[in-house]
């Protein structure tokens, strides 16, 4: 088992055929991710990878079937890219942005969208700037390598790219495996929420121990502590601290934290809820491990089994 | 990202803001002989000229006379600057004056893009001129706070409610309600991340907009040449605008390993983990999630700038990234020569065997792995005489 995607789940290539979406896909049909088609406005009825290419979405949908998608496309078709694939009923997402970032502006426009479904409806989004889903063993949408994951027990969703990988490479050294992979995307305007991650994880009987990486302070953070607290399933959260940097900070995070609509969210204390966590990355196998040891799958909280 | 006084009050002028008068003078002599110019009861000289003048100068000098602005102009002008985040220094040539009415009412006005619920924040405060660290600190419950649909822009009621609960006068209501639609129409047509006001006065019977900083997602600068050319007009070695051509993040500090990572995260622990060996970065650069070999020539001219760097570490995790297009970097920066401190390379993820090996056929200087627990190692290794004495 795992969570949101597996050796079944039909995935399209948006920006198929082109030289990161080429590349990546590749990856993810060598891991065995069921790729069945790619959609590109300007490259439709051509033939990629074996897979046919349509000019819609929603041709490729009705189609294919495909219920996942992977979007490649520049900074500025973004926008246009993920309200195509949301609009076409595809409820899981993975935008990879090339070149410039997406701005924030465009951001906010795709998280507002998505306010169109309602929350038990609305797709997943992973990006823009994600590094994408893995399910261990049976399919991946995304731009991670998939030879440092291993499977076992562990859910990790992760903010940051970089250091998730760098998380499960050490789990797997110390020959702890993990479930399902999740990168959420780098700044928490337009994607999902780690909140959702947590419920599904815990619903999943495949994941014994969630590790979840992001910043200390942070509202999502805050808001999954909360949601920890009442899990069955241990989490354990890696934040470390952004090195402080001589000089000012930025203003607009200085105002946002003060004045934004959920400062008030940002009081909530980690280390107060239901959360174990690692001090520094060199104590994260073992922190992973002990959570291990806790759960029961009883359906006791955990604490009160020993 | 961030502007200039004087290219921030360019920018701001053609959305109408009501702006103070102001003039630039390279002399004392030049400064006192603008206040007859742009008139006034009283005058401001700011060194304003350059983003980074305003965060190593004390950033306004009141003054009451026009002989006390020469005496404030000779006080700034030829003072030394270090450019930030280097060792650079230069003198400050030229400064600039603003004409100041007769104060009557001084507030504090901000706007930020509030990420998380994808809003605008509007906020006022009575403490104006003060760092909003401070106002939040002294005056949090009497914070007014507007919240702002991006796609409906600021409301006119909603400017009315925030001024009056200011204790704006009623009479001033049309004119403030005016000044901050301009202000709200700058922000959002630039794709800014926050701007604040320090001093939103009324002087005389007009309401004038001063101190003004704005900040910009530079991931947006692309999409705006104007404002990105006026970013390139400010000295190169600046490293905000090294790091904004290549799309790097950069924060400095005072430690002397010279970090280059892949995501913010992983420099974070990152510097925790040498943290716990003694060490401190230098400065961290963030290459992002799709370097090029470029921006990693960029990145380390950047660290390498630092004269007070002794080690380098370059810590990459790929995913989008790829380890061989780093490598291309690395390779072609250290056969460029005059690469003094030792570099320790750790790479893994997309395409590391790959980066791996062609590093090594290279034979260029550098220590590389594929373990990070490695590569900290070899930093410490690096230094010699131990690492505790370099904090």
């Amino acid at each position: 088992m795992s969570i949101l995607l597996d050796e079944d789940t039909p995935v399209l290539v948006y920006g198929l055929p082109g030289i990161q979406a080429d590349f990546y896909a590749n990856v993810m049909l060598d891991y065995g991710t069921k790729v069945v088609a790619g959609v590109s406005p300007r490259h439709g009825g051509q033939r990629v990878l074996g897979r046919p290419v349509f000019t819609t979405t929603d041709e490729c949908v009705r189609e294919t079937g495909a219920t996942a998608a992977i979007i490649f496309a520049d900074a500025d078709s973004m926008t246009d890219a993920i309200l195509e694939v949301a609009d076409a009923g595809i409820k899981l997402i993975v935008a990879i942005s090339q070149g410039h970032r997406v701005t924030v502006w465009d951001k906010i426009g795709v998280a507002r969208f998505l306010e169109r479904w309602p929350e038990s409806e609305r797709p997943v989004l992973l990006g823009p700037e994600a590094s994408g889903i893995l399910s261990v063993g049976q399919a991946m949408i995304g731009v991670m390598s998939p030879h440092i994951f291993a499977r076992g027990p562990v859910g990790v969703v992760t903010r940051a790219a970089s250091l998730g990988y760098e998380a499960v490479a050490r789990l797997t050294a110390a020959g702890i495996g993990q479930s399902t992979f999740v990168g959420l995307g780098a700044d928490g305007v337009s994607g999902t929420e780690y909140v959702e991650m947590l419920a599904h994880f815990e619903n999943d009987p495949a994941t014994e121990a969630i590790l979840l990486i992001g910043e200390p302070g942070g509202p999502a953070e805050a808001e999954a502590a909360a949601f920890a607290a009442g899990m069955l399933k241990p989490v354990v959260t890696f934040l470390p601290a952004r090195p402080k940097p001589t000089g000012r900070g930025a203003l607009a995070e200085r105002i946002v934290e003060a004045f934004g609509d959920q400062a008030a969210g940002r009081i909530r204390q980690i280390a107060s809820s239901g959360m174990i966590p690692v001090p520094h990355l060199g104590e994260l196998t073992r922190t992973v491990a002990d959570s291990l040891t806790r759960f029961t799958g009883s359906g006791r909280p955990k604490g009160l089994s020993q | 990202m961030e502007l200039s006084e004087v290219q921030t009050v360019e920018l701001l002028r053609e959305y109408q803001v009501p702006l103070p008068i102001s003039g630039i003078a390279d002399s004392p002599d030049a400064a006192r002989d603008l206040c007859a110019e742009i008139g006034g009861r009283s005058w401001v000289v700011k060194a304003g000229l350059r983003p980074d003048e305003r965060v190593a100068l004390e950033p306004r000098i009141e003054c009451t006379s026009p002989d006390a602005v020469g005496r404030a102009a000779a006080a700034l002008l030829g003072q030394a600057i270090e450019v930030a985040g280097t060792e650079v220094e230069r003198a400050l040539e030229r400064v600039m004056v603003e004409s100041v009415g007769e104060v009557k009412g001084e507030w504090y006005l901000a706007l930020a893009l509030d990420r998380v619920s994808s809003r605008i924040v509007l906020l006022g405060s009575t403490l104006a001129g003060q760092a909003v660290a401070d106002i939040v600190r002294k005056a949090g419950p009497s914070v007014v706070r507007e919240s702002v649909d991006p796609f409906l822009g600021l409301q006119p009621f909603q400017s009315r409610r925030f001024f009056l609960a200011l204790g704006l006068p009623l009479e001033l209501l049309p004119a403030a309600t005016t000044a901050l639609a301009c202000l709200y129409r700058a922000f959002a047509d630039l794709e800014a991340t926050a701007l604040e006001v320090s001093r939103f006065n009324l002087e005389g019977a007009t309401l004038v907009a001063r101190d003004i900083t704005i900040l910009f997602d530079h991931g947006a600068l692309y999409r705006n040449p104007r404002l990105r050319g006026m970013i390139e007009q400010t000295d190169s070695t600046w490293p905000d605008v090294a790091a904004a051509e290549w799309d790097l993040g950069h924060v400095s500090m005072s430690g002397t390993v010279g970090l280059i990572v892949s995501g913010t995260a992983l420099g974070a622990a990152t510097t925790e983990l040498l943290a716990e060996q003694g060490l401190t970065p230098r400065g961290v650069v963030d290459l992002g999630t799709e370097a090029t070999a470029e921006a990693v020539m960029a990145a380390l001219r950047l660290v390498l700038s630092h004269q007070d760097v002794r080690c380098v570490l370059l810590n990459v995790f790929a995913g989008f990234n790829r380890c061989d297009h780093v490598v291309e970097g690395i390779i072609r920066t250290m056969e460029g020569g005059d690469v003094v401190p030792p570099v320790v390379v750790r790479l893994n993820g997309t395409k590391v065997q790959e980066g791996l090996s062609r590093l090594r056929e290279s034979g260029v200087a550098v220590s590389s792995t594929a373990s990070l627990d490695e590569a900290i190692a070899m930093v410490v290794a690096s230094y010699p005489d131990g690492t505790g004495s370099q904090r």
